[in-house]
């Protein structure tokens, strides 16, 4: 059977995934204000003009740049919540494996994520994006926590990613390499600990 | 100089500190900038090293408060003062030192500061700690900074009304295990 060619449609869209990839890069390399159409486009060895076909302004690019990162996040947490409801992650490994997932699985990524969420003091136009990823982020581990008995989950989740978020900037800041692993496992089975099958405490 | 630095860094990030920007923010020439300083980077990591002296003098002042409490207080009072106090800072200081520690890992000039800054809050939240008792003061203080810091980051760019109540009670968690008392519960 003769292959047949891409459509217009898949061609479109493996372009618009590749700038995004290349916007990635960027960000990591650069920052937030490295990102122009031309850069991108350059990275991306497109013509310059094909960001802008695709996005109608650098924000546009930036936001859509860091949903594709928290997507894949929340698609593997979504993983992990299947193993956790089957019982083939036991609630030890979970804490390990959602860390793996949110942040050790991708340290460049975790970065260029906290960059967005820097910048988005000063482009409102990104603020809206960077906040719904973070209620991605928060959603899936709500949705996780809850898989493995804890009450109240869309609260500690906040707390859970607070604390992994806080554990990568300082790796990003000042690694101490294994240490910091261990670090964070323990304060978040001590989370987990607090809250399973009690709630909150009210407030 | 350095001072508008700061400012640049807060509204341009790291990346729009460039001499003109600079120049105009601390109204001076714009000759000014690169008589006091050879280079950007050079620029930027006097600005960082600068964030980096007033955050160990602001702890100074923090420990002497601390030491003052520590008397008067329960543990929870005692760690939610600390808690206030540190989370104080204005939400753009914070902004530029997020910054710094983001670009540290593609600028060298920022690595030493940024370790600096870093240390300074740890060691601060290990004296507290180490004064409540806790078994390992120096695990303790990196694991309070890094909560009390990722809170911070989420709050930047998404603030919450309820912030603050959960960062509380997260604090309250990480530091009753590592001081080995039970958790107190308001129920």
């Amino acid at each position: 059977m003769p292959v047949r060619p891409q459509s217009h449609y898949a061609r479109g869209h493996a372009r618009r995934a590749k700038v995004l990839e290349a916007t990635i890069e960027v960000i990591a390399e650069r920052g937030i204000e490295g990102v122009t159409h031309r850069s991108v486009a350059a990275r991306a060895e497109v013509p310059s003009s094909t960001p802008s076909y695709f996005f109608t302004s650098i924000d546009e690019l930036i936001g859509a740049a860091i949903t594709t990162i928290a997507e894949q996040v929340v698609t593997a947490v979504d993983e992990l919540i299947t193993a956790a409801t089957a019982g083939v992650v036991d609630e030890d490994e979970f804490a390990d494996q959602l860390v793996e997932l949110m942040s050790d699985a991708r340290p460049q990524l975790v970065r260029v994520q906290f960059e967005a969420y820097l910048a988005s003091e000063r482009r409102p136009d990104l603020q809206a994006p960077v906040q719904e990823i973070m209620r991605g982020f928060d959603a899936a581990t709500a949705q996780a926590l809850r898989a493995v008995g804890v009450v109240d989950a869309d609260l500690v989740a906040r707390q859970f990613v607070a604390v992994i978020d806080g554990f990568a900037l300082h790796r990003i800041a000042w690694s101490r390499g294994e240490e910091d692993r261990a670090a964070l496992t323990a304060v978040l089975r001590r989370l987990l600990d607090s809250y399973r099958g009690e709630g909150r405490a009210p407030a | 100089m350095l001072d508008a630095a700061v400012e640049v860094i807060a509204d341009h990030g790291l990346e729009g500190v460039t001499h003109r920007a600079v120049a105009r923010a601390a109204e001076v020439p714009l000759s000014t900038t690169s008589y006091f300083f050879g280079s950007l980077d050079e620029l930027v990591g006097a600005a960082v090293t600068r964030i980096a002296d007033g955050v160990l003098a602001d702890v100074d002042s923090l420990l002497t408060d601390a030491a003052g409490m520590a008397a008067t207080s329960s543990i929870d009072g005692y760690i939610d003062r600390f808690v206030d106090i540190i989370t104080a800072p204005r939400a753009r200081q914070i902004l530029v030192q997020f910054e710094a520690y983001l670009g540290s890992t593609r600028r060298v000039e920022l690595v030493e500061p940024v370790q600096r800054i870093v240390q300074a809050y740890e060691s601060a939240a290990t004296t507290v700690l180490g004064a409540l008792g806790a078994t390992d003061p120096e695990r303790a203080g990196r694991h309070l900074v890094a909560v009390l810091d990722g809170f911070a980051i989420n709050r930047l760019a998404h603030p919450r009304p309820d912030d603050h109540e959960l960062l509380r009670e997260a604090v309250q968690l990480v530091a009753a295990a590592h001081l080995g008392v039970p958790l107190t519960r308001a129920s």
